[in-house]
């Protein structure tokens, strides 16, 4: 082996090693934007015209729950593949992040059932459980930002916490419409700006 | 009156152990790799990787742990700083030798 084939060698290696251990972001973006995008537009196309409002109906809720846990399938199947046989303290930080999720909205449901039960009304009610997981989902990929040093986690969590924000103003309609496109938009949006800019 | 060209470490300048180290440095430190999955990566024989990985732990470069999970032996190879450093030493001198090279 000269100096030559050895550096090639190495080059090669390092691209295979980081191209097999590093977590693809946008195949884990682009199911998530695909769910909100699909399952908040369909609720939203299922709200639109009641008046007054009434909430969405079970089957618009069934679908969207469908979508987000599909998300969660596809994202731990990347994430399983790059990360398998990789232990010690990145290991831990991906297991704590993962546990933030379900806290996360476990803790948010708990809230939305304390709200209506101390008389909150159904549009409020709407607000809170469209804005809420907006905002969790977009805190938690702040989290993961700063774990990971990723910006486009940062920027997306960042995106995701002023559409909850603007989209609770909007009320509990229109919030499904731009949680749809605004918050998935954002999501495939920055899928495919990461695949453009890896492209080799 | 020139120098000697600088020497390559022999542990490292192996085809086999040299992508070893390059996979082992590409994770994060302190952390391991699975014996199973470094193979895969590789594309080793188990056998062939037992002897280039015991090459580098008598260096002191990488350190293995064997565990048992529910029965079955598990072994987590990492990279130790002494073969961070090697590996960073070995790329200068490449770097070196192949400037010289013109």
């Amino acid at each position: 082996m000269d100096p030559q084939e050895a550096a090639a060698l190495m080059a090669a290696t390092s691209r295979q090693a980081r191209s097999a251990l590093a977590i693809r972001l946008p195949l884990v973006y682009l199911p998530w934007g695909a769910a909100w995008l699909i399952g908040l537009g369909a609720m939203w196309l299922s709200v639109r015209d009641q008046r007054p409002y009434q909430g969405p109906p079970a089957a618009a809720v069934v679908v969207l729950v469908i979508l987000l846990l599909a998300a969660v399938g596809v994202t731990m199947v990347v994430v399983t593949r790059a990360t398998r046989g990789v232990h010690g303290p990145s290991a831990v930080q991906g297991r704590i992040y993962g546990l933030s999720w379900p806290i996360g909205f476990a803790a948010l449901f708990g809230i939305e059932g304390a709200l209506s039960q101390h008389g909150a009304s159904g549009q409020v009610l709407g607000i809170v459980a469209g804005a809420g997981p907006i905002l969790v989902t977009g805190l938690i990929y702040v989290l993961g930002a700063a774990i990971w040093l990723d910006w486009s986690m940062f920027w997306l969590g960042a995106w995701l916490a002023v559409v909850a924000a603007a989209g609770a103003w909007a009320g509990p309609v229109s919030l499904l419409l731009i949680g749809a496109l605004a918050g998935g938009g954002g999501f495939l949006a920055m899928a495919g700006f990461l695949a453009l800019r890896h492209r080799p | 009156m020139t120098e000697p060209p600088p020497e390559l470490d022999p542990v490292i300048h192996v085809p086999a152990r040299l992508r070893i180290v390059v996979i082992l440095a590409a994770l994060p430190v302190s952390d391991s790799i699975s014996f199973s999955r470094l193979q895969e990566l590789l594309g080793l024989t188990a056998g062939n990787l037992i002897t280039h990985l015991r090459k580098l732990q008598e260096a002191g470069y990488v350190t293995s742990v064997k565990s048992r999970q529910g029965g079955a032996a598990r072994t987590a190879v990492s990279l130790t700083h002494a073969g961070r450093a090697a590996l960073q030493q070995y790329s200068a001198t490449l770097r070196q030798l192949l400037d010289q090279a013109g």
